[in-house]
């Protein structure tokens, strides 16, 4: 929580609790956590498992596994692009290396691994405070 | 009432003062421990904490304690390790009972307080069995639990001091070899000490994510993990005598000769000044190169009121540089006025020091559309830290009423 710059993470203040109806809702691989605990975005870790699960049955590498997170799936407007930064032939990488890509507080080399695309410049200059 | 306990020759308020005194402690600390017991019952959710600041009023009270009960390990190196070298630091025998009592408390009831700071409470044990090694809360966790022992172990001869136990031969005998042997416990502290201090200096410095905290520095170590440990030792030694000089305001006697308070003094001015220009150093790089690097300007960083520069003018000029100069000039030496003011500006200075590293690096804002927080404590933090207060003036009175702990005390008060 103190590390954090990019408010990424939320901290459990108090348990979980969910009306009735709202329950049916919950996925079974992604746990609410109690009071306490730190949360933040996982990339859908639960599915990278998953995918690799079924590429291990299925013969595959490992390496070559991949998925899509929940919220690239949920956005309607395919705002999201998500993949593996270090493969040259991917989208992400692709979009990352535009002119468009910035980082937010790239400055702090804190190499976040969230690429944000704007054609304004005054955009991109404002995601470092720039002087 | 109970005059077999008070050690021979030395008179102590009568019991019915004492225990009225005992009575407001137990008050309030009383008063903490349901505010405590509450928050661990009931989760954080009771302080000011949120998710802007995972540090608060905890963690500040608790680098600040740790910071002034410095004084413990510094005075035992001095007297312990480094008195055969200079002898004029033999003095410290007069105040060192008293400043193991001092860091005793302070440590002990700080480790009380962090109980309450993690999110779960129960999972407390995590930090020794599942240690993160990449972590400088793990070189924290583990130096300040084994100092806690060692200052626990130092503090049993003090105890056992008592006559009552004294004249428990058995006790007289291990209390007796146990401090033939405190050089060893005393330099372990030394060591021990060293590396807590710094790690706590260490945790502020290592977060690249908080410009305002972020320093480079030597290896693994950022500048401020040695600010950290310097100005505990210029802090410690001022607040183990403000404490005597209380002790000798409240019971009207003097305690300890002058000369013990000159010799602090001269030490406390040495490592204030050395730290103080290491400081200013420290200030300059940071606001004119680290900074601006990360994209910031000095100013970014302080808001008036509440974390205006008046910050950075009082901790660096009022309680650095004016009582460095008070304390290395003779003359404003001799003057118990300015002597002990410059004492006390300095314990302030560590204070605001730890809190502008603690919760002003976190209410400044980093991302551009961040803004700036203020944080309030609510009475669930501040009784519990008012209560570890108590408890430091409980354990120190009973000290004092029941152990000798001036060794000079007789000599000084000839009438009792």
């Amino acid at each position: 929580m103190v590390a954090c710059p990019y408010h990424a993470r939320d901290f459990n203040w108090w348990d979980p609790s969910w009306p009735k109806p709202m329950e049916t809702m919950l996925s079974p691989k992604v746990s609410t956590r109690m009071r306490g605990v730190v949360e933040k975005c996982s990339f859908c870790h639960h599915r990278l498992n998953d995918a690799r699960a079924k590429a291990y049955l299925d013969g595959m590498e490992m390496d070559q596994v991949t998925y899509t997170p929940a919220c690239a799936e949920a956005c309607p407007s395919k705002a999201i692009s998500f993949g593996n930064l270090l493969d040259p032939h991917s989208e992400v990488a692709k979009l990352a290396k535009e002119q468009r890509a910035f980082r937010l507080l790239a400055k702090l080399n804190t190499e976040p691994k969230v690429y944000y695309l704007s054609s304004h410049q005054w955009v991109r200059n404002l995601a470092d405070n720039s002087l | 009432m109970d005059k077999a306990l008070i050690p021979d020759g030395v008179s102590r308020s009568p019991f019915p003062v004492f225990a009225v005194w005992l009575l407001v402690l137990f008050a309030l600390i009383g008063w903490g421990v349901f505010a405590g017991v509450v928050v661990l019952l009931k989760a954080l959710n009771v302080t000011g904490l949120n998710d802007y600041f995972g540090f608060g009023f905890y963690i500040t009270i608790d680098l600040g304690i740790i910071a002034l009960g410095a004084g413990a390990f510094f005075s035992g190196f001095l007297f312990y390790g480094m008195s055969r070298f200079f002898p004029s630091l033999k003095e410290l025998y007069k105040i060192i009972n008293l400043a193991v009592v001092v860091g005793f408390v302070c440590y002990t009831g700080a480790l009380a307080v962090l109980l309450l700071e993690i999110g779960q409470p129960l999972r407390g044990w995590f930090g020794y069995w599942h240690a993160n090694v990449h972590s400088m809360l793990t070189e924290v966790i583990f130096c300040i639990s084994c100092y806690a022992i060692v200052l626990v172990i130092e503090i049993v001869p003090i105890v056992l001091s008592n006559r009552k136990l004294d004249a428990v031969r058995p006790l007289h005998l291990f209390g007796h070899n146990l401090h033939e042997i405190m050089a060893i416990f005393a330099l372990t502290g030394t060591f021990l000490s060293f590396f807590h201090q710094g790690s706590l200096g260490g945790v502020a410095g290592v977060l690249f994510g908080r410009p305002f905290a972020y320093r480079t520095g030597f290896f693994i170590w950022p500048w401020t993990f040695f600010l950290f440990i310097l100005s505990a030792i210029a802090s410690g030694p001022a607040f183990t005598a403000l404490i005597c000089r209380a002790i000798e305001k409240v019971s009207r006697k003097q305690l300890v000769d002058r000369s013990v308070y000159n010799l602090i003094a001269k030490i406390v001015a040495g490592f204030l000044t050395i730290y103080i220009i290491l400081k200013i150093v420290d200030t300059l790089y940071w606001a004119l190169d680290l900074a601006p690097g990360f994209g910031f300007k000095l100013t970014d960083f302080y808001n008036a009121p509440f974390y205006g520069m008046w910050l950075l003018v009082t901790e660096i000029l009022i309680c650095g540089v004016i009582p460095a100069i008070i304390l290395l000039i003779p003359q404003a030496r001799q003057r118990n006025g300015l002597l002990f003011t410059a004492f006390a500006l300095v314990c302030v200075g560590v204070l605001i020091n730890r809190f502008v590293m603690t919760i002003q690096a976190l209410a400044a804002p980093v991302m551009p559309f961040d803004t700036w927080q203020v944080y309030i404590p609510t009475m669930y933090e501040v009784a519990p830290g008012i209560a570890m207060l108590a408890y430091c003036a409980l354990i120190i009175s009973l000290a004092y009423r029941y152990t000798p702990l001036f060794p000079r005390e007789k000599e000084l008060n000839p009438t009792g």
